[in-house]
């Protein structure tokens, strides 16, 4: 696939009015805007459009149902063969956020950045075109925000698209494309 | 064989498959208060035997209840295969979780407006249904059940590998190119199969189901464990169920043996209010096990 563009009318506050946005293999793309203006919608469209080649990691990756530790999520994916499973990124990010350390831990004990670093760690580590990430850097600290910046530079390289949705910028290289979100008439538009 | 061994080896099975059911039809609802009691499979369950009983005694045939349960394989697939779409992306599971309460209760007064008019004819009816029981538990029952838990361990283990990615995550699970429409499917068509040939061979054990898996889930050593969940627990579970209609046959009142379905109901109900009554919230009525 070389370039993959949304022009669907989004849902509501912007019912009815077409959104146009376009991104290519090895681009980074930054949403921002205002809160509730749809960054996330627009981002879940494009996962509905293009589920089976992308990946997506939003808040509710992760809802667990049973209580395990990291460790039984850890061999699970270590040893199950799963289709499309990049092993060396799986020790790359296990080894960036320290998972292994952690292994004993239960989910439910897990703080809001170590939840958001295994969500991450178990979505990144599947090898797809597109990656759709939902304010990835939310909770993390300065070091391993700037690890995880590092390993999305790889993934461009590896000539992947990214979008994601971010509200903080200054942890963001100034490199990445990015698309300001604003409302023209009530209308949703998407700028440089 | 001896009708003890008998009796308790269908009791054993079928806790063991309302234990597995009910862990399926929880993962697959990501709720703790799913089971086929409370969708209301244990309702079109019951309504599908008591017209295939009235059925069959209008037409003045009978039909062993190995034969009726065989016959509606089909009927199971089908309703096991559609349940899903039913459910489809409703957010708000409570809602069908009310419906499927509700489908009970109606059909509760169907079952007794249904009584009232067969014993007015002086037809007979089969009273037992409603509340479960081993009385006549035979070699063919457990033959049955013993198949029935042959397949279900089958399928099982052929999809055990999707069951632990869709628990670690929904949308986890979708990114790994899990087929959540099929693993659904597949969960229901066994679900309502269990349910069928338990109501059909020994009656409705209403909620059992529904506790079964939590008491699962207490036991410590398996806790954060599915497998543990799937065989260990449910095997307790098994033994939980054989004991208690053990008791009831070793103990009767009065020189009447107490249903076990019976006294399952009860306990059932008593732990669903309790659920429902520690949920302050309605995130709670999610809550992780």
């Amino acid at each position: 696939m070389s370039i993959f563009e949304l022009t669907d009318p989004l849902f509501l506050p912007h019912h009815g009015c077409d959104v146009k946005f376009t991104a290519s293999p090895g681009e980074i793309a930054l949403l921002w805007g205002e809160n509730g203006i749809g960054k996330t919608t627009l981002l879940q469209r494009f996962y509905k459009r293009f589920e089976s080649e992308a990946v997506m990691v939003d808040q509710k990756a992760l809802d667990f149902f049973y209580d395990r530790s990291i460790g039984v999520l850890l061999d699970f994916f270590s040893n199950s063969q799963l289709p499309g499973l990049e092993f060396s990124r799986f020790t790359h990010l296990t080894q960036i956020f320290d998972l292994s350390s952690k292994r004993d831990r239960l989910l439910s004990q897990l703080s809001g950045g170590e939840l958001q670093m295994l969500k991450l760690t178990l979505c990144l580590c599947v090898k797809k075109p597109i990656y759709l990430l939902d304010e990835p850097f939310q909770y993390l600290d300065s070091n391993r925000r700037k690890q995880l910046a590092d390993f999305l530079i790889r993934l461009k390289e590896e000539k992947a698209t990214v979008v994601m949705v971010e509200h903080n910028l200054e942890s963001i290289p100034q490199s990445w494309n990015r698309y300001h979100l604003i409302l023209d008439e009530s209308c949703l538009k998407v700028g440089p | 064989m001896n009708y003890l061994l008998i009796r308790m080896g269908c009791a054993f099975f079928t806790g063991v498959l309302l234990s597995q059911s009910g862990s399926l039809i929880q993962l697959s609802t990501r709720n703790i208060l799913s089971s086929p009691s409370t969708l209301g499979l244990d309702g079109l369950a019951v309504l599908s035997v008591l017209l295939i009983h009235s059925l069959t005694v209008f037409l003045g045939v009978h039909l062993h209840p190995a034969v009726i349960a065989l016959a509606g394989i089909p009927l199971a697939l089908i309703i096991g295969y559609c349940y899903p779409r039913f459910i489809g992306a409703d957010q708000r599971f409570e809602r069908i979780l009310l419906i499927g309460v509700t489908f009970n209760l109606l059909v509760g007064a169907v079952f007794s407006f249904w009584q009232f008019l067969f014993l007015a004819f002086n037809l007979p009816f089969p009273v037992e249904l409603w509340f479960g029981h081993f009385r006549f538990a035979s070699l063919t029952n457990l033959m049955l059940v013993l198949f029935l838990q042959i397949t279900v361990l089958i399928l099982m283990r052929g999809m055990l590998k999707d069951l632990m990615l869709f628990s670690f995550g929904t949308q986890l699970s979708r990114n790994w190119q899990l087929n959540q429409a099929r693993l659904f499917k597949l969960i229901f068509v066994i679900s309502t199969l269990i349910t069928f040939f338990v109501i059909v061979l020994f009656g409705a054990f209403s909620f059992l189901a529904l506790v079964f898996p939590i008491i699962s889930r207490k036991i410590w050593f398996r806790r954060h464990d599915l497998k543990g969940e799937f065989y260990v627990g449910a095997f307790l579970n098994g033994v939980l169920l054989m004991t208690i209609d053990f008791l009831c046959y070793q103990f009767p009142i009065m020189g009447a043996e107490v249903p076990v379905g019976l006294i399952i109901t009860a306990v059932g109900a008593v732990s669903l209010i309790t659920l429902l009554w520690q949920a302050h919230k309605p995130s709670e009525i999610v809550a992780k096990p």
